[in-house]
């Protein structure tokens, strides 16, 4: 569960062609939460992102009639300052900086995660809107993302960065089951498996610090499968 | 002489040729100069010697062969150069020029002119006996002789400067004609994957050079047309792919995070999250690389703490290695800041640690380590081995496709690729990444270099 001290359901517009890449944005945002509009092409986004006011957009950069950077542009030049993620389908740094420079926030290269989406996308409107702290929880185990805090009821707990950042992925989503893979590439950001043992050992240091003498043990194997964080 | 330039075997062969030709061409000359000569000589002789006995025969009374010039008369038509000696049947000699003074004649076969030595010359001899007189008219050779000497010298001195002459022209001649073609070869040496685009010089004119320089030209358009449309391919296939592997990814994770599937279906879905996770790995490989060949690889760089940057991983990589006890022995220097994209640098550290665990020996063991040295970052990773990279192999190991250890490698699942994106990535941050000289027999050891940030100090 995610506490945002200023909380509304945020609006958002997702300018995307790829159909299929546009239903998972979809999905994934408003099963965070928050409302999101699709539209297909560069000339309906625009339209749309100058009649209304959204939070955020999220923005595919190559799309059939105005392309992406050139929406941006035209966007930024109207001062239309929205907060603006990009989404480009090549690697090209050219193409990063460009976005950059034509006035995005952000970007997230494909192929990239919802999980990650989502979290850039709250950094982002955060950083724009100046919702300054931002708190996960999950049953009596809570994590101040500013402050750097984790807190077990009434208990502190002292966390590496890497644990920081595995806790962290863990309590996005409590009580679902997170692959290994899903956490080495999103936490660890290793692009392959590297045969490894590296979630399992560092599961187990946070398992020490967390569940260590408590009654309930909220990290959870899920055998063959990964681990869960759970509330109850 | 094979191993040297054209230029002067060209050269060395016209010089030979021309030599030896002069020389063959002087000799048939001189020789056939003397036959005619001689020829010549030998025929006055004959003519002498029948006018002579025409002479004799017409007269009614004896000669007095005492008397000079009774004798004389015989033969006045006879140019005072040649020397005349007449003998009689008992073998008296009744007449002799005054040119021969107490000197023999010698007597060859008549009818058969001969060159023999006179005292201290060499003369034409010939006798012709008629009746019981024998006429022997012999020629002074020496002026002939003194003029074959003559031209001898002459062609002493001129045959080296004809060579010499035609030395400097076969070298000037084959120079001009072939620095077009070390122009061509300084070129096309220098062509290379990044600059397919450049072409040879052209070269004027119609000659078989300016032909060859055209002809590597369109090769080499064809070349570049090929070779682009497989870069091409590497780099549209890469685009084309991650869509769809955007979408299974997001699929994937949707699934898992509906809570609602049998554990059956969970476990398949780990299994497509991790072959979906080696595609992401393989396909960004290939851009990297058809970005990098097609020069377009940049990345935007950023100021980073590398000290605290491999230390992360090296935690890693410890953690890693503990299943095959393999030792971790690691050392850095502190506050070392260097520009990074940490995305890729971190594929290309992990890409060396993960490559000395798994081309280590079991309870082997492995030595990393980061220093300042002067104004780069000096990351050095060592291991233990069984399989040494050794000879040839060590020049090609950040070659494409390059498997020191192919069936092994394949059985890893590896492509070959690691260390030519780690070189390719490591070159994007303004560095490099060579393969040591390990004194240590059975070890390994990589070290990539990194100019520090201009902003970290």
């Amino acid at each position: 569960m995610v506490v945002f001290k200023k909380h509304t359901p945020m609006n958002l517009l997702v300018i995307e062609d790829e159909k299929k890449i546009a239903n998972l944005i979809n999905k994934g945002l408003r099963e965070q939460g928050y409302n999101v509009d699709v539209v297909h092409s560069g000339d309906t986004g625009f339209e749309r992102a100058t009649s209304q006011p959204y939070d955020a957009i999220i923005l595919d950069i190559m799309l059939p009639g105005r392309d992406g950077l050139s929406l941006l542009r035209a966007l930024r030049e109207r001062n239309i300052s929205t907060p603006v993620m990009i989404l480009t389908a090549r690697g090209d740094v050219n193409e990063k900086v460009e976005g950059l420079n034509a006035g995005a926030d952000d970007y997230m290269a494909k192929p990239f995660s919802m999980d990650e989406l989502v979290a850039r996308l709250r950094a982002l409107v955060r950083r724009v809107t100046g919702e300054s702290i931002s708190l996960y929880k999950a049953g009596e185990l809570s994590m101040n993302l500013v402050s750097r805090e984790v807190m077990r009821g009434n208990r502190k707990i002292e966390l590496t960065a890497r644990e920081f950042r595995l806790l962290e992925y863990l309590m996005r989503a409590p009580n679902q089951v997170l692959t290994r893979t899903q956490i080495i590439e999103r936490v660890w950001e290793y692009h392959f498996d590297p045969g490894t043992n590296l979630v399992d050992v560092y599961i187990q240091r946070l398992r020490r610090k967390v569940d260590d003498g408590e009654e309930l043990k909220m990290i959870q194997t899920i055998r063959g499968v990964g681990y869960s964080i759970v509330s109850k | 002489m094979n191993g040297r330039p054209l230029r002067f075997q060209i050269t060395v062969l016209a010089v030979l040729v021309t030599g030896l030709g002069m020389t063959v061409f002087a000799a048939i000359m001189l020789d056939q100069l003397r036959i005619t000569k001689l020829e010549n000589l030998d025929e006055q002789h004959a003519s002498q010697a029948a006018q002579f006995f025409k002479t004799l025969a017409r007269r009614s009374e004896p000669v007095d062969w005492t008397d000079d010039d009774s004798v004389r008369a015989l033969f006045d038509t006879i140019q005072t150069f040649h020397a005349i000696e007449i003998e009689e049947p008992r073998g008296t000699i009744v007449y002799r020029s005054r040119t021969l003074g107490l000197l023999d004649l010698p007597t060859p076969p008549d009818g058969l002119p001969q060159s023999l030595p006179v005292g201290d010359r060499r003369v034409r001899v010939n006798s012709v006996s008629e009746g019981n007189i024998r006429f022997r008219i012999a020629t002074d050779l020496g002026p002939t002789l003194a003029t074959e000497r003559k031209m001898l010298v002459e062609f002493a001195v001129a045959v080296p400067i004809i060579c010499g002459l035609i030395g400097l022209g076969a070298l000037w001649l084959t120079r001009k004609t072939l620095l077009p073609v070390e122009t061509l070869t300084t070129r096309a040496d220098a062509i290379t994957a990044s600059n397919l685009a450049e072409r040879l010089p052209e070269v004027p004119g119609n000659d078989e050079i300016a032909k060859l320089g055209r002809t590597l030209n369109r090769m080499m358009d064809r070349l570049q047309r090929s070779f682009e449309q497989s870069r091409r391919f590497a780099s549209d296939a890469s685009h084309e792919l991650k869509t769809p592997l955007t979408i299974i990814r997001g699929e994937t994770d949707a699934a898992m995070r509906s809570g609602s599937l049998p554990p059956a279906a969970e476990r398949s879905i780990v299994n497509i999250q991790e072959e979906t996770g080696r595609l992401v790995h393989i396909v960004e490989g290939l851009l990297i690389l058809s970005q990098a060949d097609a020069g377009k690889f940049q990345l935007k760089l950023q100021p980073i703490d590398l000290s605290e940057f491999i230390r992360e991983m090296a935690e890693d990589v410890e953690i890693l290695a503990t299943p095959r006890d393999i030792n971790l022995e690691i050392n850095i220097e502190d506050g070392i800041i260097i520009d990074a994209e940490p995305h890729f640098l971190r594929q290309a550290a992990l890409n060396l640690f993960d490559n000395a665990v798994n081309y280590n020996r079991d309870s082997g063991r492995i030595e990393a380590g980061l220093r300042l040295a002067g104004n780069e970052a000096v990351f050095c990773i060592a291991n233990t081995t069984d399989h040494p990279v050794t000879g040839e192999d060590r020049e090609r190991v950040f070659d494409r496709f390059f498997r020191a250890d192919r069936s092994r490698d394949r059985a890893r699942g590896g492509q070959g690729l690691g260390l030519s994106i780690c070189a390719e990535i490591i070159r994007a941050h303004r560095g490099q990444i060579t393969l040591i000289n390990e004194p240590r027999a059975d070890w390994t050891t990589f070290e990539f270099r990194i100019p520090i940030s201009a902003q970290g100090t």
